[in-house]
Order: structure tokens, then sequence, then C-alpha cells
């Protein structure tokens, strides 16, 4: 009887574990979208798309902030301007991920993720600024 | 013939042989009259197919070291000029490579486990055999009818790429130089990284094997004992190549920290924390006959989430959410069917045979040992889930929402710490209730010093170190608690067995792991001038308003010191290295207490054109201080804007803002013209285009200009000019040697402030550097190392047990007493 009881107890305990991960998790997962989506619904966004070069690249000394112009899958091409120095391997990049907010037409991104076509150990390319251990 | 055509030749052999060793020992398992000799035809392929895949590498190397670029794995990963240890390191640089590398260790382990297994030889290698035959269907190469299963290292450039136009013309075509390693992972670091961890991938299917081969064959717990040793070898090895990563990307990558909760890091890291929990449950049962299921799950879910994570990083199916997944080679459904095949092994005999399986007589007490270890194992498998639960976001996150994107890195920590937590809380407990005897006083008196002395520790963090946040005060009670429990059971061994103290100097490096991680990462501090980067910046201004994060970098010119939280930060020079052209530049930095050290983090761009960064750390007793820098070129556009060396300034009086390499300091006004009853105060010169009385009044600003290297003071008066005509008109006034102009082209009177635009100076070269101070990161690797040590020394002593019992066989009593009662 007790060993039921106790099993019951590690059951309950287990699951509530798992309901409220699960829950914290579902909060927590960001989604893929293009511009437009990330602009009507204001939300945190990850936008996969490719740098545009021939508008260049821009970085502004005095606010630290690089940017560029972007052209997501869906065709969409908008400004993106990240609080940080250009990524490693910017140019070379097949794709680029960023993540970010879109205000007012510009996408203000805290993390650029860059897939090099190297196959293996694609550049790291910036770990958000307060985060990483 | 080709070398290449001998190469695939022997892994298509060691794939055979393989299969015809699994096919024997099943027999010997099936057949115990006729097992010897199934058996012996089991080691002898085992042995064939080690010989093929020892030749296969052997021959792989042979081609990497001769530089035969007509081969795709050549070309694509190595180069002329590449160094000896990298040529032999590009091995492994790539997919198809690193399996090979694999299925040899796991050769090698197959050939050392038949001979310690004794009579669960044929039975665990059959289990082995399926693995090795799984791992070799990746690279084996062959063609069935319209499905090809895997990709051979072997293969030609023209194979591989049958349709690149340079094939097309020239059939015979051999490139001259290859396409070079990529530059970052040229470090002696990552070169003994992923060989490290594929040791540990391979050793990890011992247990899984021992696990399977307990259940298939009915003897339930005896496959614990020989399983133990190889657990604890497969924990050891594994781990040790994670940290080996986590260094790497620590001193070679610029992303400021050694773990970024990447899927690729993660993977490895689940399968650490499942086998730690199994081996404490498997030390459990042996003990005292409790945790027998989760003694017989955790390996094998440690195993099987090694091939979840091959799976999730080689399937392509992580894609765009970790930087360094490999690309798909077409394995998806390989690596599926292998996943599958392990899980339903593991849990077909678990769910087959769950009625037989021993059950404890009573439980343990609630605050007993075994319930400790139970419960410790418990909170490792929930630190474990937490991380698959993110990292399988592609699967897991459609459940919530189309396209999920991974989870910042928020969602791992807040939910590991508290586990961690409980985690340091439950390795003190944990060792006192296993070695002082459990009635109460005598346990109570066991904890109260190593708790008073935790308790110390955490207010001295408080007070002393301010740490104000509670979630790491308690992660910091709960590492002491763990560190002077087991530093005091480590006293008490060393006066008694000391053969025994692999577990408690373990759990030592335990704690010093986690307080390294609290500290340097919970106080992981970024050393930014305050105000830095929103230099234009009035809070309005929307790039500043919508910005979620404060940039990590500030510019530092040639030259310059700042100072940053007591810090001195200057930029003094550089000096570049011939052979990569890698530009190392020269930070000195200043600590509080007057300690003195240059760093020189570099840049630089690769043989094929990538940017490289590398920072630089440099470590005291107390703190490592990291460095990184992004060169200005690295930044500069090629069609450079033309307004970039404009600035605009809004100053009042007696403000001062940055310009390039100068400060540019607001004094004061100064009336050279005006109305009465105003009197002018300076000589009011014009150019001799303007007469005076065109003029209606004239206003100087008094700017100091000062050389933020050098310390020079320059003061410039630009005029601000109102004429009859009502037009305003603006003279500049500049300093030709240092290229700046200034011009004075407004004013707000009632504020006092000047409105003010330079033109210039001159490129004086910069760096935008970043700056982390990490405290006591320096006891996470001496944690990794002393954990490393106890792991070492309870194998060695596990071992001899094993052959004890060897010699001298125990009558099966020994096996816990409730247990084979139950059976």
């Amino acid at each position: 009887m007790r060993r039921t009881i106790k099993l019951a107890l590690g059951g309950v305990i287990a699951a509530g574990f798992t309901a409220l991960l699960l829950v914290n998790f579902g909060k927590s997962v960001g989604g893929y979208m293009d511009f437009a989506r990330a602009e009507s619904s204001g939300a945190r966004a990850h936008v996969v798309g490719f740098w545009v070069p021939e508008r260049g690249t821009r970085f502004d000394l005095a606010r630290a902030e690089f940017s560029f112009w972007m052209r997501d899958e869906m065709g969409n091409l908008r400004r993106v301007v990240y609080a940080g120095p250009k990524p490693a391997g910017f140019e070379d990049a097949e794709r680029i991920v960023v993540e970010g907010r879109m205000q007012e037409g510009i996408f203000y991104a805290d993390r650029i993720l860059i897939k090099c076509p190297s196959k293996y150990n694609d550049q790291v390319a910036s770990g958000r600024s307060t985060t990483s251990m | 013939m080709e070398i290449g055509f001998w190469g695939s030749g022997l892994i298509k052999l060691a794939f055979v042989s393989t299969a015809v060793s699994g096919y024997a020992y099943w027999q010997a398992v099936r057949q115990p009259v006729w097992a010897d000799a199934w058996r012996r035809w089991g080691r002898a392929a085992w042995s064939v197919s080690l010989l093929g895949l020892g030749g296969a590498s052997a021959l792989l190397w042979y081609l990497l070291l001769e530089q035969r670029f007509e081969y795709a794995y050549v070309y694509q990963h190595t180069a002329r000029e590449l160094p000896l240890l990298y040529v032999i390191a590009a091995f492994w640089a790539g997919q198809e490579g690193s399996f090979l590398l694999w299925a040899l260790f796991q050769g090698l382990i197959g050939w050392a486990l038949w001979r310690t297994a004794r009579d669960f030889e044929a039975s665990v290698m059959a289990v082995v055999a399926l693995s090795q035959l799984f791992l070799l269907s990746m690279i084996v190469g062959a063609r069935l009818g319209p499905i090809s299963v895997g990709s051979s290292p072997f293969l030609l450039l023209a194979e591989k790429f049958p349709d690149a136009p340079v094939f097309q013309n020239n059939p015979g075509f051999r490139p001259e130089d290859g396409n070079g390693l990529n530059d970052l992972l040229q470090n002696p670091w990552m070169a003994a990284h992923p060989p490290t961890l594929f040791v540990g991938f391979a050793a990890m299917v011992v247990p899984f094997a021992f696990a399977v081969a307990g259940m298939w064959t009915r003897r339930y717990t005896q496959w614990i004992r020989p399983a133990l040793p190889w657990t604890l070898f497969a924990t050891l090895v594994l781990g040790a190549g994670i940290i080996l990563g986590g260094y790497w990307a620590y001193v070679t990558l610029s992303f400021g920290g050694y773990w970024a909760w990447d899927p690729v890091e993660n993977s490895s890291l689940v399968p650490w924390l499942l086998a730690a929990g199994a081996v404490h449950v498997m030390i459990a049962y042996r003990r005292s006959g409790t945790s027998f299921k989760a003694a017989l799950l955790l390996p094998m879910l440690a195993f099987a989430f090694v091939v979840y994570s091959t799976f999730l990083t080689r399937s392509g199916i992580l894609g765009d959410a970790s930087v360094h997944s490999f690309v798909d080679l077409g394995l998806y459904n390989q690596l599926l069917l292998w996943m599958l095949s392990v899980v339903g092994l593991g849990l077909g005999f678990f769910v087959l045979r769950f009625r037989e399986l021993p059950r404890p007589k009573q439980d343990p007490a609630l605050l007993s040992r075994e319930f400790v270890l139970f419960l410790g194992a418990m909170v490792l498998s929930a630190m474990a889930m937490v991380i698959i639960v993110g990292t399988s976001t592609p699967i897991l996150g459609r459940l919530f929402r189309d396209n999920p994107a991974p989870p910042d890195m928020h969602f791992y920590n807040s939910w590991t710490l508290p586990l961690a937590i409980a985690l340091g809380l439950l390795i003190g407990l944990g060792q006192l209730l296993w070695w002082y005897r459990m009635d109460g006083r005598a346990f109570v008196r066991a904890l109260f010093v190593p708790f008073m002395l935790s308790a110390a520790v955490t207010a001295l963090a408080l007070w002393a170190a301010g740490v104000r946040e509670g979630r790491y005060l308690l992660l910091i009670l709960g590492a002491s608690f763990a560190f002077f429990a087991n530093a005091r059971v480590l006293l008490r061994l060393f006066r008694g067995n000391p053969r025994l103290a692999g577990g408690a100097i373990a759990h030592i490096g335990m704690a010093l792991v986690l307080f390294g991680i609290v500290s340097s990462s919970g106080h992981d501090r970024t050393l930014v001038p305050p105000g830095e980067g929103i230099l234009l910046g009035d809070p309005n201004d929307p790039h500043v308003a919508h910005r979620d994060v404060q940039p990590k970098h500030f510019p530092l010119y040639l030259g310059e010191e700042r100072q940053v939280a007591g810090y001195r930060i200057a930029y003094v020079g550089q000096r570049v290295e011939p052979r990569r052209g890698e530009a190392f530049y020269r930070i000195a930095i200043t600590d509080p207490r007057g300690r003195s050290v240059v760093l020189e983090p570099s840049a630089y761009r690769s043989r094929n054109g990538q940017a490289i960064q590398h920072p630089d750390v440099v470590s005291f007793w107390d703190r490592d201080l990291y460095v990184a820098v992004v060169p200005d070129w690295m930044l500069r556009s090629e069609e450079e804007d033309t307004d970039s060396t404009t600035h605009r300034f809004l100053l009042r009086r007696g403000e001062q803002e940055r310009l390039g390499a100068y400060r540019i300091r607001f004094a004061r006004f100064q009336i050279l013209k005006a109305p009465e009853p105003m009197r002018a105060e300076g000589e009011l010169r014009l150019p001799e285009d303007l007469r005076e009385e065109e003029v209606d009044i004239a206003v100087a600003a008094l700017v100091e200009l000062t050389h933020t290297g050098t310390g020079e003071v320059r003061t410039l008066r630009p005029v601000y000019l109102i004429l009859r005509d009502r037009t305003q008109r603006f003279l500049p006034d500049g300093v030709p040697e240092w290229n700046v102009t200034l011009w004075f082209e407004g004013m707000n009177v009632d504020q006092g402030q000047a409105v003010l635009r330079a033109q210039g100076p001159r490129q004086v070269p910069w760096v935008l550097v970043e700056v982390h101070e990490k405290p006591f990161i320096g006891l996470l690797w001496l944690g990794t190392v002393v954990l490393m040590a106890g792991f070492a020394l309870s194998i060695l002593r596990r071992w001899g047990e094993l052959r004890q019992q060897k010699a001298h066989p125990l009558p099966p009593q020994r096996e816990p007493v409730e247990a084979s009662a139950a059976i």
C-alpha cells in the first residue's frame, strides 16, 4: 500500500515537472517567419534570408551598430539593424538567420546566425550579448 | 588498382564481417551447445572487421598526407600548406571520416570487450555488432538498386560531383590544391575534441549492450558488475570530450563563452548526464538491490540519446537551428532506422521481460543513501530532459506552432539552474549518508561542519562579493556544501582506505564545476564604458529605443586608453604573423589592483576569404580576462558611406562627446557681434566676401578638442552668423594636421546648447573591443580535471573488483540478496 502511494507521488511529481516544462517550452519556442509576418505580429521572430550585397553594409561607429539589407525567402526586402559589429563570415554566408523584432519597417536583430557553405562546423556568428556562458 | 577502390573495399569488408560476427554471436546465444564454436566465429569475423577498419583508416590518412586532391574528402578538408597536425586531424573534419573514426573506436572497444566480458561475451557482442553495422552503413557507400546506402570517404571528386562542368570538359581533372581546413578548426584543442567525443560515443554502446544482454539472457542483475567500469569509462571520456569542446570554443571562437546551448553541444551533454545518472543507480543497485529499473533504463537511454543526437545533428533536421550541424548526406532514413532499432531493442526487452524483472523487497527509507542516489540520478535525468526538449524544437516545437525556432538560452538557464542547486545539495547529502552511519546523531554531527562552512561561503558571496540574486546564492550554497561534505569524506578516506576515494574526488570536481559556472557565467561582466554605443543617442532615437540589448563592444583608437570600472584598457599596437597573415591587436589592460597585461586577440582573413577572429584570454587566480576585437577593416564596406566621418553634436556648456580618437568639449558661447545692450567679447574675423555691416549677429562656440592618445588640447572657435537678410552662415574652424573641421550650426539659447557639426578626423586605426571579466572560471577547468581524476580512480577500483571476482569466483549469494531472492 505504502509502495503504491510512493509510486503515485513520484508519478505525480514527474508528470507535473514534464507538464510545466512543456508549457514553458511552448512559450519559449520562437517562430520562423518572413518580414511581413514579423511586422504584422510585432512578436519576436526568426527570419531566414539572404544579404543583398548590392546595397552594401554599413557600420555606425558611434552607435556600434551594423546594418544591411536582407531579402527573406518570400522576397521581402528590409533593412536589418544589429547591435554589434559585423559577424565573422558575413560575406560568405549562404543564408542568414536574424533573430529580433520588426519595428517601423526596420528589423532590430540581437542575434545573427551565419550559415556558411562549409560542411562541418559552420561559423559561430555571434552569441547573444548577455546569455552565453 | 586505385587506393580509393581498396579503401571502399575495406569498409565493405568490415561491413560484411561485422554482419557475420553479429550473426555468429547471436547464434552463440541461441544455441548453447554450439556456443563455443559460434563464439570463435564471432571473434574471427570481428577481427577481420577491425582489420578492415584499421586498413581503411590507414588508407584515408595516407591519402590525406599524400595530398591526393583528386579525392573529394582530401580536397574538401586539406590544403597544401596545412600544418601536419591538422592534416592528421582532417581525418575527422567531415561527416564520413568522423563516422569511420567512430566505427574504428567501436571496433577496438568490441575487441577489448570480448576479452573482458566473459560469459556475457556472446550476447553483448551481438548487440555491439548490430550498432556497428548501423554505423558502417553510413559510410559503406553501397548501391542497392535505386537506393544508395551511406557515403564513402573514398569518393573521387569526379564521382562525388559528376555534374561539375570541369569534369564534363576534362574527365581527368585533378585540382592543384585543396579547399583547406576551416581556420577555426585549426587549433590543438579542436584536433583533440572530436576523437575524444567519439571514443565516448563508442564506449556508450557497452552499458547499453550489457543492459540488453542482461534482459535477453535473463541474467537480470549479473550484468551490472561488469558494465559498471565501462559506464564509468564512457562517462569519463565523453565528459572530457565535451569540456575540450567548451574550452576550444572559449579560447578560439569569439562568442564570449564556453557554452551557448547549441544543439550540437547539447546533444553530447544529454548522454553524459544520463550516463552519470546511470552510474549512480547502478551503484545503488549493487549496494542494496534498489533502483533496479532505473539501473536498467538509464544506460539504455544514454546510448539511445547518443544515437538520437547523431540523428539530430547529421540528418539535416536541425537546419537553421544550429550553427554547426552537418549538411544532410542523405542519411536521414538510415539514422532514423538506427534510432528506432536502439529504442525498440531496449524498450522491447524491457516490456517483454517486465514481469520477470526483480523487485526490491522493500523500498529504501526517505533519507537513506540509496534514495538520495536515486534522487540524484533523477535530477540528472530531469536536466537531460530539459535539454532534450529544448534541442528537439524542430520536432517538439510543432506541437505549439508552425515553423518553430529554438528557444533562447534563457529557457535552458532558468530550468537547469534549480536542478543544479538540488544536485549540489544531493551530492553533499548523498556522500555523507554513504560514508557515515545513518543513525541520527552521528549524521547530524557529520552534517554540521560542512553546512556551516558552506553557509559561511554563501555569506561571503553575499557580503564581500556582492552576489545579490537569490538563485545564484542558492547555487553557491549547494556547490560549496557539496564541496565541503566531500572534502570531509575525503579526509576520512585518506586516513582509512584511499582506494575508495574516487567518488569523493569526482564529487569535489563536480562541486568546483558548479561553482565555476555560477561565478563565471552568473557574474560575467562585460566592460563597456558608460553610455558607450549610444553616443549620439538621445533615448528617443528609434535605434536606441528599439534595441533589446546593449552593445558589448566599444571602439578603441590606436594609442587611446579608456577607463572602465577601474580597469584601464588601451590599444597599443599590432603585429602580423606571416604564415596566415593573422593580425594580433595588442590590448593593454591594467586591472583595479594595478596588475598589467597585454592581450593579443587576433583577426584576419583566411585563405578562402573567411573573416576569422580569435579572442585572447589571460588567467589570474581569481578571474579571467577575455578580450576579442573586430578591427576597423572588417567593418568598413567598400563604398564607405561619405557622411560616416560627419558627426553632429548637441552639447550643453561643459558637456563633452567623443569624436574618433578625440574628445570634443563645448566650453561656452562667445558673442562677437550683437545688438545692444549685449557687447562683443571677442574679435570677429570675416571671410573676404562678407562685410561687417552685413552681419547682424555673430556668436562663436569655444570648443576644446583633446587627442585622447596624447592628451594634446586645441581650442577651436567656429562662428555662427545671422546676416541682415535673415540667412545663416557658418564659419568653420579646424585643426588641419588632425584633419578635423568644426561648424557651429545653431543654438538653443534657453538650454544653452550648441549644435556642432564635425568633419573628419583623419582615419586613425581603431578596433571594436569586447572585454569580459569572468570570475573564478578557472575553477570550472580545475573542477573538470578533478572530476576526471575521480572517475579514473573509480574505474580502477571497480575494475579491480571485477578481476578479483574472476580470479576467485564468488558464490552467487554475493549478488544483492533481496534481488536474487525475488527472481
